[in-house]
């Protein structure tokens, strides 16, 4: 719908082709982007479960006629002003001391829960002190805009920040943490544009540094846990935060399409202690940060894999294992977007004792990212099949695309001589987008995957400036 | 608050940025018009232009097509730049409508 608004723009009379379930959600975007009007073509059904017939059938009796009066305006109404649900928070519009209810704890509940301003869990009420108490910890003035956050295009304020920071049970002295974060979700390039898009993938926030100890978090045994409140708390903050800021909301919202979705996750902590004592850098040195700061960063995941139990004291030991489950992991699906759209970045969180073994048997992260770069292997004519079967992508190959090119040319292979079926292309390219850090119970062997959504949400790191 | 646990409560969200746009009127009967395709080379898209088409052309037979290969992939590696540079592209082609899709 983006593209119809630049369309509109333009000045040019467009219409979209959708279909159900879409066509709400093209609606809610084009009146945030600041249409008053448009004109939409919505296919009935799923396009990609419909056979040839039935799909031609769609085309001619609902699409065409839709198509040609919403272009010339004959033989039908102009389409209305669209008004997607029946209380769209989009229309809704306050100055941020207003007091928009007075109740108990259970009218305040039902009042956020029918503007569609709540995750659906209890909230605490932001109430105007305690609002004020977080502004003030941030060491920041409330209407301090960090950006606008889409698709709803609404500023990314230090007061909703905290309003949110309240909701979600945070503490003020997690204000600058979550600014962090924010300045995260308000890059450009992390797109929460795309954040309601199918895959329904979730961010994932990682902390490292000395915030680390000082706010609490658990980094020990259930790190990806609920059950400390730092942790939980910063991760149910950034959800909500892409609910109630940026705009993402499932039903009777319409602008979160996730087929399904995922809970929120909780916030990672990095384990530095062992990271010192194997030698490895952190997180934040890996992107460039000095030691002496704290970083959040902030990506998509839209999978994780299987609990990865390794064993051995070599790092081959371990990696031979962790390579087939973190490469089933990335899988067709996230391989097809990689080679696509040119990214992908990947989290792999070890266990003390697996980062110990491989670190003590004298590897690098570097190591790491090389050797299962090159152990990790996906057959081209499954990820041409994934591309086909779920959205219709047409003529994909992955031997044919920029990314793919390159692969195979570096490896002396001419991309338009070879059958999908007999090449193997590698799961993960750029390896430097892997991010390794070390978390979870010191006292197993195991370890964890993340994979990202492609060029959406990818992996985005502030420092935390303290108040 | 009072004794019996009342709140008083501010709003979670921010003010929307932005200015609203002007509806583009219909364009009328399509003969003479130019008419862009606008895709995101996926959801079968090929395959609905290719019978919209043939079916616009039986009703106006002077409306003239733009491919969706002359705008580039919507929603694709390049999606930033495409964008970025529609609507000169529309200006350029002389569009007088577009039909854009598939959001699916």
């Amino acid at each position: 719908m983006r593209a119809a608004a630049v369309v509109e723009k333009a000045g040019v009379r467009s219409v979209a082709l959708t279909a159900t379930g879409f066509d709400l959600q093209a609606k809610t975007i084009a009146r945030a982007e600041g249409l008053r009007s448009c004109s939409l073509a919505v296919y009935p059904g799923v396009i990609m479960t419909d056979g040839p017939d039935v799909f031609r059938g769609k085309i001619h009796d609902t699409i065409l006629p839709a198509v040609l009066t919403g272009l010339t305006g004959e033989g039908g109404e102009e389409p209305a002003a669209p008004a997607p649900v029946d209380i769209d928070p989009a229309d809704l519009s306050f100055a941020p001391t207003d007091v928009v209810c007075r109740g108990d704890l259970d009218e305040i509940q039902d009042f956020f829960e029918d503007r569609l301003w709540s995750d659906g869990l209890p909230i605490v009420p932001p109430s105007l002190d305690k609002v004020r108490e977080f502004v003030d910890a941030s060491g920041r003035n409330g209407d301090d805009v960090l950006g606008v956050l889409l698709p709803a295009h609404r500023e990314a304020t230090v007061w909703s920040i905290a309003a949110n920071a309240v909701i979600a049970g945070c503490r003020a002295e997690y204000m600058p943490l979550l600014i962090a974060v924010v300045e995260c979700l308000v890059d450009p390039d992390f797109r929460t544009c795309d954040a309601g898009s199918t895959p329904g993938w979730e961010p994932l926030v990682t902390v490292s540094g000395p915030v680390v100890e000082r706010l609490k978090f658990n980094y020990g045994a259930g790190a990806a846990r609920i059950g400390r409140r730092a942790n939980s708390t910063v991760g149910r903050f950034t959800r909500l935060y892409m609910r109630n800021v940026a705009g993402l909301m499932i039903p009777p919202g319409a602008t979160d399409q996730a087929a399904f979705g995922y809970n929120f996750h909780v916030a990672l902590a990095e384990n530095e202690a062992v990271l010192r004592e194997i030698g490895w850098p952190t997180l934040r040195e890996d992107e460039g940060f000095s030691a002496s700061v704290s970083t959040v960063s902030v990506q998509s995941v839209v999978t994780i894999s299987a609990a990865m139990y390794s064993a051995g004291s070599t790092a081959p030991q371990h990696l031979n294992t962790i390579a087939p489950m973190f490469c089933n992991t990335i899988g067709p699906g996230s391989c097809y977007g990689q080679y696509y759209h040119g990214e992908l970045y990947t989290l792999l969180a070890m266990c003390p004792g697996v980062a110990a073994a491989i670190a003590g048997d004298g590897w690098s992260k570097d190591d790491v990212r090389a050797y299962l770069g090159e152990k990790m292997r996906i057959n081209a004519a499954i990820v041409n099949d994934r591309a086909a079967g779920s959205s219709g992508a047409h003529g994909f190959r992955v031997e044919h695309t920029a990314m793919g090119r390159r692969v195979l040319e570096a490896q002396g292979i001419d991309p338009d001589s070879v059958r999908s079926e007999d090449i193997d292309m590698p799961a993960l390219v750029d390896i430097d987008r892997m991010a390794i850090t070390v978390a979870g119970n010191p006292s197993r062997n195991q370890s964890r995957a993340f994979v990202g959504n492609h060029v959406q949400g990818i992996r985005t790191t502030r420092a935390i400036k303290d108040a | 608050m009072s004794a019996h646990s009342d709140f008083e409560v501010v709003w979670p969200s921010s003010r929307r940025i932005g200015t609203d746009v002007a509806a583009v009127r219909p364009i009328g009967g399509l003969n003479g018009k130019r008419i862009a395709l606008l895709w995101t080379n996926k959801f079968k898209g090929a395959e609905m232009f290719d019978i919209l088409m043939t079916e616009a052309k039986r009703r106006y037979p002077a409306v003239e097509f733009v491919g969706y290969d002359v705008f580039g992939d919507i929603h694709g590696p390049d999606e930033v730049r495409v964008i970025k540079e529609l609507g000169d592209k529309l200006r350029e082609h002389r569009i007088d409508g577009a039909i854009v899709g598939v959001g699916a």
